[in-house]
């Protein structure tokens, strides 16, 4: 999986667009694709890549058995307790999305952090 | 005795001249274009009793059989993952995407139900597990919970709209779970790939539609890869040397030193160790890359059990069986003393149970005196599984017998493939153990009769893993000619068994446009308590507003009440429907599907509903509301009501 802040970035503008398309009431065919991306990928791929496996196919498929598990949870918890809409289940979802690529990006940061003090200290 | 046997390390892809490129690249592009060119040359209003098979031209046939050619040419001689993988693309693409892009509708009738439970939480937004009808996907909803937020998010007024998709998508994600467990279990490509290709082509029990069990299989062999990568370890000393006793002894093969074939040429030869580390962190006797635990970090480890435990909560409520299936594949495991994280079997154990005695207390607190007494009772699960092939009709007989003999060949190839891979001293017993495990669920209790077809899906991957290894016992028996042309012949057998068995009952499951508008009619149109009678259950039915009816499908009343209506059907239907103390209002329902599944299967008499459809017709005591080709709709004409 590509490393650097590329991922973090990508849920995080994801989440955006997919807040704003919700907002502005787009539907088909964007709204289905971007859908799609979102729950099949965003919730769950900072955590995946936390775990620096480095096996592509096994990535994926975690990436999206995470995923879609975040969002069948989320959604779960909101009708045990009666209170399921699209656009709270989606705030739940994104909200776990966005802790994850921060949590992610906040990883990135500090790795390169300790390459660069480790490499003055080698200097 | 001293034998030599051949190790196959992965080699690079050779260098071709341009001439076989175009060939190995020529044979997957000839067979997506016969398949694209059969598409519009298939009728679906000529559909026999022999389902689709009896409409596909027969470029279809040949873009599979170039397709199978290809793929077992391309293992065989060593291809690159991409090459080979584009061909189970494109199998998994011809197999599960002709019928979305024919029917334009949504295939199968228990599909339609799960999208009304979908329509259920987007109307209500929210759930009621004690509900009179469809009440156990109340007790496990996440699946419906995901899609009906997926249906909002994308904008779609119903999951109807998407749905004939999944097939398509969940065999694709299915296909990749198997090939991550498969590379887990060899590192012999060939096996890989055969093992893959098996599996797609003997999966015939048609659980992959729009459902919660197809969802969470996916989801179960996730998990399982994870478990096989991860948390597994070497059997105890006992088990090994039960296994070498067996090899040994049984099979008389002694192999103590082998060959390690690289590029076609013997590289090296290595001394088999006294006492192989058949799995260590998933790693097969040398055979895929050393990684043991002490490379992983402990976070790593931990986080993959935190992902264990968060998509295992979504397996559990979602389906009844596959967490049963889940935690009963943990114990196996270690029971046999390959699992490494034995709190992980505790964790999801508990998890299940946890949401019985909850979220689904409802549903298995009014079950559970039934399921208890079945418990251990063998014949409960069989009794419902197959169709009476006396009453049957012909060709359905044949489609029946040819899914039964697929998975008797299914089984015959295991055996072999078994025997096979204990001759190559690679014997390792997760996948034995993931095989024979979903057996348990024979005596487990009572899943309506369809317990051995979930028996089968679940140790369908492990079971065409050790069949793999038939079709390739060793890199120099694969390498000629000949094994190839039989490796493919035995793939076009399989492939012909599995078109019988998954495309053999299409007549009954494919839906016209007709026939969803007036059920939609219905759906849409029907208040609150509306008796809703039915041929039969067969037909897109419950999709929107479904627990404002009560159903009464006329197919599964009993024989004497079949003998009734067919004796007087209007003075029958008139007395049914003009019941206006317990019914609010009432609709009679025939379909073009209905008639096909009661005909094929013979449950009444053939022609029954179109007798019945043709007495009402002609009554003036019904109002015809909806009647078009393929359905017709009655009420009780305004005077009688």
């Amino acid at each position: 999986m590509r490393g650097g802040l590329f991922w973090p970035g990508a849920v995080l503008a994801s989440s955006a667009t997919l807040m704003v398309a919700e907002g502005f009431d787009l539907g088909p065919p964007l709204a289905p694709i971007l859908a799609l991306w979102f729950l099949l990928v965003c919730p769950g791929v900072s955590y995946v890549r936390l775990l620096r496996l480095g096996e592509p196919l096994t990535e994926f498929l975690l990436t999206v058995a995470f995923s879609v598990s975040i969002g069948a949870l989320a959604s779960l918890a909101l009708l045990a307790g009666q209170v399921w809409t699209p656009g709270r289940t989606l705030l739940v979802v994104v909200g776990i999305a966005v802790v994850g690529a921060g949590i992610d990006a906040y990883r990135v940061v500090a790795t390169r952090r300790e390459s660069v003090v480790g490499v003055k200290w080698h200097a | 005795m001293t034998l030599e046997r051949p190790v196959t390390v992965p080699s690079q892809p050779r260098r071709d001249p341009v001439g076989r490129s175009v060939m190995r690249h020529g044979i997957p592009a000839a067979a997506i274009v016969l398949w694209l060119v059969s598409l519009p040359r298939i009728d679906l209003t000529a559909m026999t009793d022999l389902g689709l098979l009896s409409v596909l031209p027969l470029s279809f046939y040949a873009a599979l059989g170039l397709l199978t050619v290809g793929f077992f040419v391309s293992v065989a001689r060593g291809r690159g993952p991409i090459e080979v993988g584009l061909h189970l693309a494109l199998l998994v693409l011809m197999l599960h995407g002709t019928t979305a892009i024919l029917y334009g509708t949504v295939r199968y009738s228990w599909a339609w139900k799960h999208i009304g439970i979908v329509d259920f939480i987007q109307r209500n937004g929210f759930i009621e597990p004690e509900i009179e009808f469809l009440d156990v996907y109340h007790n496990w909803p996440s699946f419906f919970g995901l899609m009906a937020f997926f249906t909002e998010l994308a904008g779609f007024e119903s999951a109807a709209s998407f749905a004939a998709w999944a097939p398509l998508v969940f065999n694709g994600l299915i296909l990749c779970a198997v090939i991550a467990i498969f590379k887990v279990l060899t590192a012999d490509w060939r096996i890989v790939w055969a093992a893959a290709w098996l599996f797609s082509i003997t999966n015939w029990v048609g659980q992959d539609y729009f459902s919660p069990q197809a969802f969470a299989f996916f989801l179960y062999l996730v998990v399982i890869g994870i478990l096989l990568r991860w948390f597994t370890r070497r059997p105890p000393r006992f088990i090994w040397s039960l296994t070498e006793w067996f090899r040994s002894r049984v099979l008389q093969a002694h192999y103590v030193r082998r060959l390690v074939i690289s590029e076609g040429r013997v590289a090296a030869t290595e001394q088999i160790p006294p006492e192989p580390a058949l799995v260590d962190a998933g790693a097969t006797v040398g055979r895929t890359a050393p990684i043991t635990h002490a490379l992983w970090e402990r976070s790593t480890m931990l986080g993959l059990l935190c992902i264990v435990l968060g998509v295992g909560a979504a397996i559990i409520t979602s389906h009844p069986l596959t967490p049963l299936m889940l935690v009963a594949a943990m114990i196996g495991l270690a029971v046999v003393g390959v699992a490494n994280v034995k709190k992980v079997p505790l964790a999801l154990g508990a998890l299940t149970a946890a949401w019985m005695v909850t979220g689904a207390g409802a549903y298995v607190g009014s079950r559970f005196a039934d399921a208890a007494e079945v418990t251990g009772d063998v014949t409960s699960n069989f009794g419902e599984t197959f169709i009476d092939l006396s009453k049957s009709s012909a060709s359905q007989s044949l489609v029946a017998l040819m899914g039964r003999g697929l998975v008797g060949a299914v089984a015959v190839i295991t055996v072999v493939g078994t025997v096979r891979w204990l001759r190559r001293r690679e014997f390792d017993l997760r996948p034995v153990v993931l095989t024979i495990v979903p057996l348990a669920l024979v005596v487990g209790g009572d899943y309506g009769g369809e317990a051995l077809f979930r028996i089968y899906l679940f140790a369908l991957p492990f079971a065409a893993f050790l069949g793999a290894h038939a079709f390739f016992p060793g890199r120099e028996e694969a390498r000629g000619r000949a094994p190839i042309l039989v490796v493919a012949v035995a793939g076009m057998v399989l492939m012909a068994g599995f078109l019988f068995a998954y495309f053999g009952k299409e007549r009954q499951y494919y839906f016209t446009a007709d026939e969803v508008a007036a059920a939609e009619y219905v759906f849409q149109n029907g208040v609150d308590n509306t008796l809703l009678i039915e041929g039969s259950a067969n037909y897109p039915s419950q999709f929107v507003n479904y627990e404002r009816f009560v159903y009464v499908p006329i197919s599964r009343e009993p024989v004497e009440t079949h003998a009734r209506i067919l004796a007087d059907p209007v003075g029958v239907m008139e007395y049914w429907m003009s019941n206006d103390v317990d019914y609010a209002d009432s609709y009679l329902i025939i379909t073009r599907s209905q008639k096909a599944e009661v005909d094929a299967t013979g449950v009444m008499p053939p022609g029954s509903l179109d007798e019945i459809e043709n007495a009402l017709l002609a009554s003036p005591l019904f109002e015809v509301v909806i009647h078009n080709d393929n359905a017709t709709v009655f009420r009780l004409a305004e005077v009688d009501r």
